[in-house]
């Protein structure tokens, strides 16, 4: 069907538009940045920020986010009274937020602060009122991953609306009245004690710096500084393709050899890739999978990467964990292990090996500090960095990151296959499977998986895969958002489809839009997924069976140990 | 709006502050989401627009025209009537009156509550109210 041509005028412009959703995306296309605090293309509208205000042809004002584009309709971004009500919004915005920008952790990202910046609001004017800021909300830093200062929001929803409709978690909503309005957990509870799966969306999209990420760098380089630990780091696979951004570098690039020249410089003793233990999850997972499938065991069977997942599993769907594999999570696979294996070592040398593990992820520092993943008192995983943690040592040792030379990981553990690369985005967990179920792995054989359905950024994914041996078809879904998993579940509880394998990542577009990282919306995900296909395609090894490293370890320090140290069994609460 | 006009009607606004009050109904009326917020300000556009001389009153000569505003009310004893008789001093719930016997009683205006008791407890008319 062809789209129909309409026309309407933006500031005495006449400007063509088809099926956009609101006037706010005609206006941005045409190179207009409309200012806008809660209003998200991948959220609903909301419209409670006022700032994307336009004026039509009457004199009224319209936000242009909540109102469709009419065809011969006039309309103007930037009138007098406009500019007027804009400033006088902001003034009462800034009236009753924070204003210590210097020690806030969003300084210098913060929407608030750029868009005062930007309306060149001087003079406050309304700080002398009941609702002015006077700091009297409790910092909540329970939880592992997330830290909540309600002294800094602006009650602009973009939170609770990504954790109800988009996660379907609902661990943050509004409370109370009039001024007295407030985000916060059911009963105003401390975050760690809510049903909240620590995906961190809700800070990614927070404005201001009232949900932030924990900040973990001082304990990396407390390490760093102390001879006496060995700091192993493993680094996810979407962290290189979303670092590069931070530092200017082009959307998506790869940057591991950067990377791994950075950490060199920051002090780093050994750089690893957790690519590497996703081959390890591959082999793992894979036999759990047609192990079940022989046994004729309850399927589907749900992958384990995603802690956050995990926890909403955990929390809102028990009966479901006993089909949740028991593979540990990349990051984890690669504690216990990295542990193993240094252990004679270390005893030699009188050393402590601290994990710390670089990701794009937030869930992955509350799965880190998990009671399940102690050996002997200690956490296998000692600390988690996020994407832009790591980027904050970098711009604090004064690396200039652009002009690095690439240097290579180290080995055995910086060996990995194109297979543990695409743990790093949606659909990648299951294209490793497949490829180590198949039989033929010929180069061209395992190109041409991508074309079963696997791939792309939608939110679920469902096809069928004919095994080799002509009997079996396997059913298999991958979905990415929590809000999607349920939908899923939904599905199948209600008897409309079943499945044999479901990959579910918690994060829209799996891990490389993963709080952690750089912000981005869709377009951005997209170049990094390309990047990350882009580079599986460019290694010599494509299926995980082929890593050479993983023989000598199942001979070696995984011998008879497997389980432990491969393996979890999360606690069922009914 | 409402804490700027809680100021005004206490005598502790000024000039600017009408010109903030404009602003704000100007902004609450053209951008509020919702149709009761785009109404709310009115009655205060109203009241400046037909009475702008009474708004002055109150922040430049912290006078209410009406007498209506109890905060910019001022009771006072006047010394040469007052008979020092302590009947304003026992009815005052506040305890802001205070004085010797025989002698002109003072009223404490930071502890006052413009209640008017004393007034009517006044045998002597001494106290009034301005």
């Amino acid at each position: 069907m062809t789209k129909t041509q309409k026309y309407m005028k933006i500031n005495g412009e006449q400007v063509p538009f088809t099926d956009e959703k609101n006037i706010l995306s005609v206006v941005r296309k045409v190179g207009i940045d409309l200012p806008t605090l809660c209003y998200y293309s991948e959220l609903s509208v909301y419209g409670s920020c006022r700032m994307c205000m336009v004026e039509d042809q009457k004199g009224n004002i319209i936000t242009s986010c909540s109102t469709p584009p009419k065809n011969g309709m006039e309309i103007r971004t930037n009138t007098p009274r406009l500019k007027q009500y804009r400033k006088t919004i902001l003034r009462l915005y800034l009236a009753s937020h924070c204003r210590e920008c210097t020690t806030c952790p969003k300084n210098t990202s913060c929407k608030l602060q750029d868009l005062a910046i930007r309306y060149g609001i001087d003079k406050i004017k309304f700080d002398k009122t009941e609702k002015a800021y006077k700091n009297n909300y409790k910092i909540d830093n329970s939880s592992m991953a997330i830290t909540r200062n309600p002294n800094k929001c602006i009650q602009c929803g973009d939170c609770v609306r990504m954790c109800n409709e988009t996660q379907n978690v609902g661990a943050i909503d509004f409370a109370l009245r009039g001024y007295e309005l407030k985000v916060c957990p059911a009963f105003d509870m401390p975050l760690a004690e809510t049903e909240c799966v620590n995906c961190g969306q809700c800070a990614a999209v927070c404005p201001t710096g009232a949900i932030t990420i924990k900040n973990d760098v001082p304990a990396v380089w407390k390490a760093i500084f102390d001879d006496k630990k060995r700091v192993v780091a493993q680094v996810a696979p979407a962290v290189r393709v979303a670092l590069g951004e931070e530092f200017g570098l082009e959307d998506g690039e790869n940057v591991m050899p950067l990377i791994v020249a950075a950490m060199r410089k920051l002090g780093f003793d050994e750089v690893y890739d957790t690519s590497f233990t996703a081959d390890l999850t591959v082999i793992e997972e894979t036999n759990e999978f047609l192990n079940k499938l022989e046994q004729g065991d309850k399927l589907p069977l749900f992958t384990s990467c995603c802690p956050a997942w995990v926890k909403y599993a955990e929390e809102k769907h028990p009966e479901l964990m006993p089909q949740v594999s028991t593979c540990k999570s990349p990051q984890q696979m690669f504690g216990s292990l990295i542990k193993a294996y240094d252990k004679e070592k270390n005893e030699k040398d009188g050393k402590e090996t601290v994990v710390v593990s670089i990701m794009p992820c937030t869930a992955k520092k509350a799965e880190a500090s998990r009671d399940e993943f102690i050996t002997g008192g200690n956490h296998d995983v000692d600390i988690v960095l996020t994407t832009n943690g790591l980027a904050d040592m970098i711009y604090e040792s004064g690396i200039v990151f652009k002009e690095l030379e690439p240097e290579a990981l180290d080995m055995p553990f910086g060996m990995y296959t194109g297979a543990g690369l695409l743990f790093g985005v949606t659909g990648g967990v299951t294209e490793a499977v497949i490829r180590k179920v198949i039989k033929d792995k010929s180069h061209t054989n395992i190109n041409n998986i991508k074309f079963c359905g696997v791939r792309g950024m939608n939110g679920i994914k469902e096809f069928e895969l004919p095994l080799e041996d002509g009997n079996t078809v396997l059913k298999i879904a991958v979905v990415s958002g929590l809000g999607n998993a349920e939908k899923l579940i939904e599905k199948m509880n209600a008897g409309e489809a079943f499945y044999h394998f479901i990959e579910v990542m918690a994060c829209p577009g799996g891990c490389v839009g993963g709080a952690g990282q750089p912000f981005g919306l869709m377009d951005k995900k997209k170049l990094r997924a390309d990047t990350i296909y882009a580079s599986d395609k460019q290694t010599q090894m494509r299926h995980s069976d082929e890593n050479p490293i993983l023989p000598t370890l199942y001979n070696g320090v995984l011998k008879g140990r497997t389980h432990e140290l491969l393996h979890v069994h999360y606690p069922v609460h009914e | 709006m409402n804490e700027i006009l809680d100021d005004i009607v206490n005598g502790r606004g000024d000039m600017g502050q009408i010109d903030m009050l404009i602003e704000l109904a100007d902004t609450i009326t053209n951008t509020a989401l919702c149709g009761l917020g785009k109404t709310a300000a009115s009655p205060v556009v109203s009241t400046i627009k037909e009475f702008k001389n009474e708004y002055i009153a109150h922040v430049v000569d912290k006078y209410c025209p009406t007498g209506s505003c109890r905060g910019l009310k001022r009771i006072e004893i006047i010394e040469e009537m007052c008979k020092g008789c302590s009947k304003c001093q026992t009815v005052c719930p506040v305890n802001a009156i205070t004085g010797q016997r025989k002698e002109p009683y003072r009223i404490d205006w930071a502890k006052c509550i413009k209640c008017g008791k004393c007034l009517d407890a006044c045998h002597f008319s001494a106290i009034v109210e301005k």
